[in-house]
């Protein structure tokens, strides 16, 4: 099936080109801060994370919600059928950005394998090593099985139905826990109260707008879609998770803080996009669709940003990203697009059966 | 034939210093418990923790086992002479550094760049 | 392996172990240390010995920084000459640095307005070592939370999760910005973080930490706060102190009187 991606049109070969030159920009800055140590970010005393980070939670937030779509198709809910495989690569993908962003942030990457070799159960840090791994491998393994019994025609292994099982709730501690990793919180992040239900709802509500929007995107510029019902679930399940995520992160504007300007706006966007669903003829419009949902996705990213600005001594940071650090973080992100390219090709490939 | 007081004084005390002496026979009788020929010495940084043949060939190993379990293990190193050693790089550069090219001699012979030095100060670093 | 390892010594050790005993009698002065022989005493088990400080500030000089250049120097602390990069194991902070939870209010300038010594707390519940992926960050046997920098993969969790900012990381290669190498004590490398060690290399050799001993005024008491009979216990049983942030319940074994 992979072989499909070596074919294909002029806007194909260009947006390949594209991601492999950023991706080569990324790796020449990648080389310098080998060299110079993190110090080519801007980040510093107090500032111990910044975009790369914001990148690794929000991937890690899509990764997990993907489990939403897979979750109905198990329930026999025919008309997932159609994505799920887009679901479990995306869900692959987004691990594998996640891994690879966590890599990036490293001191010391050449220790990567001390994280296996020194597993700590109570550390989260420790846990979402394992968990991305994890979960990058079982949809990666699951998605392909799927697809490739979906081209043959055949009945999908008895192996897999058991795997997806598995990552029900594996999707589920993904979501918190690699949440744990990126919020600056001093004490005890397992038993934070409200942390960990407004790290799931936002995950589900960010990551199942950008499926919506890969999935508006596909019926655009390619001979895939999904189908108009497809749409209208993943808008029902937006529009819940996005309502319950934005009620939660709303809470935080009562709390004193000297970010409430950024928050009250990426809260608004927020709560604009959903809107957009309520309206009967904004909802079968294409264009409003993406709108709304790229809003929610703009939304929830500015949330895992803004909490990246809270310093755990208490206060506020002040942080600017160096052109490298931007660099570095838009090469693993062009990776991981390139990779999610790949599998959609084949995806596509298989469904219009060209 | 009469017997005397003193005579029976006499007697009885043959007797009591032969009881006596009873008691010391167990020590009388053993065999000689040789002295053990290895003592257990007072740590000493002064003396090789291992002959040279084995270090030279295994240095690295016991360098990385020491890394590994320096920090967090309080108890120190003991040979099987049951000499203790503290596991640290110190302990052999108390006496090893006095030859500045000890370690890099070879390590440049063999083209071998351990990453010890990254942190700790090498011979050629220190003043 | 290990066993191995000994059975091998113990095998091919003896004889030349009983050369060296004979040619090291010709060798009197040789350039050797002899190691303290009352630190092995295996007095050291887990919970019986718990390292603290008490830092009284009615003794504290204003301007003084002997403390902290005594520590920069005992442990090759890097001076990166960039407030971004800052790192230090101990330094002298504001009171709403070092105390921000206990309100600054009505107590007056005379006590707020100092700079307070501010290290690791070396907390009994310490968050740090909690969020480590790898345990580079643990609590040791004796109360210290100490740092493997073997270990430390850079990912600064720890960072994220202690309250006090004690910890620093190397944003760039250390060993260039020590004014001064000392050459006892090792360097760090570009990647990994450090923070206080409550001078662990010296209570090995039985010597007090080096801003204890550096400062004059005897403003600094270290002691073993699990011995009811010690300095720092009868200190603490006859003064009003304070510990940062108690709130967050890590116990910290630094205490201040303000």
């Amino acid at each position: 099936m992979i072989e499909k991606a070596l074919k294909g049109n002029r806007p194909y070969w260009i947006w390949i080109t594209l991601l492999l030159l950023v991706i080569a920009f990324g790796i020449s800055a990648y080389a310098q801060q080998m060299r110079l140590g993190l110090s080519v970010t801007g980040m510093g005393d107090g500032v111990r994370s910044g975009i790369t980070t914001m990148q690794y939670a929000f991937m890690a937030a899509v990764a997990a919600s993907t489990i939403l779509v897979v979750l109905p198709y198990l329930h026999d809910y025919k008309p997932f059928g159609t994505i799920v495989p887009i679901a479990q690569f995306l869900g692959a993908s987004a691990s594998a950005t996640a891994l690879l962003s966590l890599f990036i942030d490293m001191g010391k990457p050449q220790l990567m394998l001390d994280l296996l070799r020194y597993a700590t159960p109570q550390s989260p840090y420790s846990w979402a090593f394992f968990l991305l791994t994890g979960y990058f491998l079982i949809n990666l393994i699951t998605g392909w099985a799927t697809l490739g019994a979906e081209r043959k025609g055949v009945p999908t292994a008895a192996w897999v139905k058991p795997l997806i099982y598995l990552s029900i709730p594996w999707a589920i501690v993904l979501a918190v826990v690699t949440g744990f990793v990126f919020v600056n919180f001093p004490g005890n992040h397992w038993i934070a109260s409200l942390l960990a239900i407004r790290l799931l709802a936002s995950a589900f509500a960010g990551g199942t707008a950008l499926l919506l929007l890969i999935i508006l995107i596909l019926k655009k510029t390619s001979d895939f879609d999904a189908g108009r019902e497809v749409t209208d679930k993943l808008v029902m399940l937006v529009t819940y998770a996005g309502s319950c995520a934005f009620a939660l992160i709303g809470l935080e504007c009562f709390a004193r803080s000297q970010v409430l300007l950024l928050l009250w706006l990426s809260l608004l966007l927020g709560i604009a996009s959903i809107s957009v669903f309520f309206v009967p003829t904004w909802k079968s419009s294409i264009s409003w669709l993406i709108a709304a949902s790229a809003g929610v996705v703009v939304s929830i990213l500015a949330e895992k940003g803004i909490a990246l600005l809270y310093s755990s001594m208490g206060g506020i940071v002040a942080y600017t990203p160096t052109v490298k650090e931007v660099s570095v973080t838009l090469g693993v992100l062009a990776l991981g697009l390139l990779f999610f390219t790949i599998l959609l090709k084949a995806v596509v490939a298989v469904k219009t059966a060209d | 034939m009469k017997i005397t007081t003193r005579e029976v004084v006499f007697g009885l005390l043959i007797l009591v210093a032969l009881l006596a002496l009873r008691g010391f026979w167990p020590t009388v009788k053993a065999e000689k418990i040789p002295s053990p020929t290895v003592k257990v010495t007072a740590i000493d940084s002064t003396a090789c923790i291992a002959p040279t043949e084995y270090m030279r060939s295994h240095h690295m190993q016991l360098l990385n086992e020491w890394r590994n379990t320096g920090a967090r293990d309080n108890r120190p190193y003991v040979t099987a002479d049951g000499k203790k050693f503290q596991k640290s790089l110190d302990t052999c550069l108390g006496c090893h550094s006095n030859n500045t090219y000890f370690c890099i001699s070879c390590h440049q012979y063999a083209n071998a760049k351990p990453n010890c030095w990254n942190c700790h100060l090498s011979p050629l670093d220190k003043p | 392996m290990n066993e191995e390892r000994r059975e091998f010594i113990k095998k091919t050790s003896f004889g030349f172990l009983a050369g060296i005993g004979v040619t090291s009698g010709f060798f009197l002065n040789f350039l050797m240390e002899k190691t303290d022989t009352s630190i092995w005493a295996d007095k050291s088990i887990a919970g019986t010995i718990r390292w603290g400080m008490l830092i009284d500030m009615r003794k504290c000089i204003e301007g003084c920084q002997k403390c902290v250049d005594a520590c920069r120097l005992a442990h090759n602390v890097p001076d990166f000459g960039h407030s971004r990069y800052q790192l230090e194991w101990l330094q002298k902070s504001p009171y709403h640095e070092v105390f921000p939870t206990s309100g600054e209010d009505f107590i007056g300038k005379e006590r707020t307005g100092k700079l307070f010594p501010s290290l690791c707390n070396h907390c009994a519940e310490p968050p740090c070592a909690s969020a480590c992926p790898t345990q580079a960050t643990f609590k040791r046997f004796d109360g210290i939370v100490a740092l493997d920098y073997h270990r430390c993969t850079g990912c600064r969790s720890c960072m994220a999760s202690c309250p006090y900012g004690a910890i620093g990381f190397n944003w760039s290669e250390p060993r260039p910005a020590i004014k001064a190498l000392n050459a006892s004590y090792p360097t760090r490398e570009k990647g990994v973080v450090e923070k206080c060690n409550f001078c662990s290399e010296r209570l090995l050799k039985g010597k007090l930490p080096a801003c204890v001993e550096a400062c004059a005024e005897k403003t600094l008491t270290f002691g073993d706060l699990n011995d009811p009979k010690s300095e720092i216990r009868l200190l603490l049983e006859k003064n009003q102190t304070m510990q940062r942030k108690p709130e967050l319940g890590t116990l910290p074994s630094v205490f201040y009187i303000i």
